[in-house]
């Protein structure tokens, strides 16, 4: 770990010991003094805009970011709460196939729901990675044992049951790994070479992020994403989905934790495993109480932090124009969202 | 001499850019080298009648700091040599060379545009006898519209005084509308490319090498057609053709192409004269890297 890793990590441990991260006064003069927004027009947010800022280049070679910025019409703890278990798969613009909630503890019986039966090209692909995955190669994001289980349960001309039978059973695993261990039980994938570590590459982002990581210290470290242990009482919700990313359709297993500090809620929501096309996510939301014409408003900020393969060979315009791209697809997922809780009042 | 001005313009610019280069992992660097034969064109002008083949060599290098959260410097330098191998007597160049630098900027515009901005001052000519009016400094600007993943719209625009056209206006489209196929139609390479694998992409492409330069002062009265003396040339020629690209690793790609060569003109538009060619093989070998 270099100096500025190190100085990063034992400012957080102080700062949670002692709990000063995170007091906010006035919601925006708070969000300001962490995020990328120096200039936030609170009255425009309230008209239903949503303020965004791509986040700068990164140091760390497979990390983006992106940060938005919004109003709910609703009080912070129903925000949180409907962020916390928000279903993206009715809304067809964000591609998502399937989006299920996962009980702890959880087994293969979980994942009854993936299909690999269907004339959708992203699917497909994804099945024919998995029919080509032998135990020494894979273009997924595999351990040396995961792809022998692959390789030895599915034949060359096997059919769609049993391809999602072996991956019910290996989801589960990863998905009962982290139920269990928290980020500890988020298990490096070996399949592309060199060994990549989804946890360590969390670090290195947030570390980047050194105001973010801050002012997040408290909900993460009751994660355990500094090495600690996680706090089990910390209430979590689990889930997996498959959706497409760039014409790939990926299938991964998240978790989302809140946690309220004093008036205001965080929420970190980690996608521990991906199966392509990706390493590891996690978006973060602070959510402070606002009021909207007498009636109790949240202001939300989120900040998105994405790791993937292809961005280690994407650099200067290029690295600009996915950071563009990320920053319109998380408002549209944002914009859905909204338009779903309008269209329930 | 020339071998003078490429050594003065590099040696300005790579130690800087090699600097940055060195320093930060948050730079990129392009590397672009390209080798280029045309085989044996039958050229029709006023009162000549030739053939000319060709070899063309463009090597490429900038590298891009992230100065500002959304501006990307652009500085490097650019080597391009058309050498056509024509009868002595015709009044045809034997070179045509430019040695330039590239200093310019990305900047990222409202949500969805990408601007970019680059000038190339340098030496544009035949390289007999360098004079202050072989310089020149072509500037370029462009715009990308990003309007998904998928579709990216292109405006842009270069200006050379010196050429008979001094503003050329272009238009342009990327459009990836499946998993293999993607329109990539960005001049002066416009492209449509078939994934066959994730390292190997067959294509059909068209290329435009164009410039303007200025020939030597004495290049007329040698071949007998005084007023092409110190004149300047707008060269234009156009390619199509099938290729293969090869992802050799993630940031090496390899590219051979070979097709036609249907039209090529060298307008020597001061001395209203031009020489025109049709119709010839071509082939062509090309290194991108990024890193």
């Amino acid at each position: 770990m270099n100096m500025r890793g190190a100085r990063f990590l034992l400012l957080a441990g102080w700062l949670a010991t002692t709990g000063l991260a995170g007091e906010p006064s006035d919601p925006v003069a708070a969000l300001k003094r962490f995020s990328d927004f120096q200039q936030l027009d609170l009255t425009r947010l309230l008209a239903g805009e949503i303020a965004t800022e791509r986040g700068a280049l990164m140091d760390f070679p497979n990390g983006i970011s992106a940060q938005a910025c919004f109003v709910m019409a609703v009080p912070p703890a129903e925000a949180a709460r409907r962020l916390r278990v928000w279903d993206p798969s009715p809304h067809e613009a964000l591609k998502v196939y399937s989006f299920h909630p996962l009980p702890v503890p959880c087994t293969a019986k979980d994942f009854q729901a993936l299909n690999f039966q269907t004339n959708s090209k992203p699917i497909r692909w994804l099945f024919d990675k998995t029919v080509a995955t032998t135990p020494t190669k894979s273009d997924l994001n595999l351990t040396r044992a995961e792809a022998a289980a692959l390789a030895g349960g599915i034949q060359k001309q096997s059919d769609a049951r049993v391809a999602a039978d072996c991956w019910s059973k290996l989801l589960a695993a990863r998905a009962a790994a982290f139920q269990q261990k928290g980020v500890a039980g988020m298990v490096p994938y070996e399949m592309a070479g060199a060994m990549m570590a989804p946890a360590v590459q969390l670090r290195t982002m947030l570390r980047e992020e050194a105001g973010v990581g801050l002012e997040f210290v408290p909900i993460l470290r009751k994660i355990g994403l500094f090495g600690n242990a996680p706090d089990a009482a910390l209430p979590a919700f689990y889930y997996w989905s498959l959706f497409d990313a760039d014409h790939h359709a990926v299938l991964n297993l998240g978790a989302v934790y809140q946690l309220a500090v004093g008036e205001h809620y965080q929420l970190a929501d980690i996608e521990y495993y991906e199966s392509a096309e990706l390493y590891t996510a996690i978006a973060l939301y602070e959510i402070w109480p606002i009021q909207i014409g007498g009636q109790p408003g949240a202001l939300v900020w989120r900040g998105d932090y994405v790791t993937a393969p292809m961005l280690a060979f994407t650099k200067g315009t290029e690295r600009l124009a996915y950071g563009v791209l990320m920053v319109q697809e998380i408002k549209k997922e944002i914009r859905c969202l909204l338009d779903e809780a309008k269209s329930r009042r | 001499m020339s071998r003078f001005i490429l050594a003065l313009v590099l040696g300005v610019i790579l130690p800087v850019a090699a600097t940055w280069a060195g320093n930060s992992p948050a730079v990129a660097e392009e590397l672009d080298a390209e080798e280029s034969y045309v085989g044996d064109a039958g050229t029709h002008g006023k009162g000549t009648a030739t053939s000319i083949d060709e070899n063309c060599a463009d090597v490429k290098f900038v590298v891009s700091p992230q100065l500002s959260k959304n501006f990307l410097l652009r500085i490097g330098g650019e080597w391009q040599r058309f050498s056509f191998g024509v009868a002595a007597t015709a009044p045809v160049p034997r070179v045509l060379q430019q040695v330039s630098a590239v200093i310019g900027g990305d900047y990222q515009l409202g949500d969805r545009w990408l601007v970019r901005a680059e000038v190339q001052p340098g030496v544009y000519g035949d390289f007999e006898g360098i004079t202050g009016r072989d310089v020149d400094a072509p500037l370029v600007l462009g715009g990308a519209y990003l309007a998904d993943a998928d579709l990216q719209w292109f405006l842009g625009l270069r200006v050379d005084v010196r050429s008979e056209y001094p503003v050329l206006p272009a238009a342009g489209v990327r459009w990836k509308f499946s998993d293999q196929w993607t329109l990539d139609f960005q001049l002066p390479k416009p492209r449509l490319e078939y994934d066959l694998t994730d390292r190997w992409q067959l294509y059909l492409g068209g290329d435009i090498e164009a410039g303007t330069f200025r020939i030597g002062d004495h290049f007329g009265s040698d071949h007998g057609q005084p007023k092409f003396n110190g004149a300047m040339v707008d060269y234009l020629e156009l390619r199509v053709g099938p290729g293969l690209s090869w992802k050799i690793t993630p940031i090496l790609t390899l590219e051979a192409e070979a097709g036609l060569m249907p039209y090529r003109d060298f307008d020597f538009f001061h001395a209203g004269a031009d020489l025109r060619s049709h119709n010839a093989p071509y082939g062509q070998l090309v290194c991108h890297g990024r890193f």
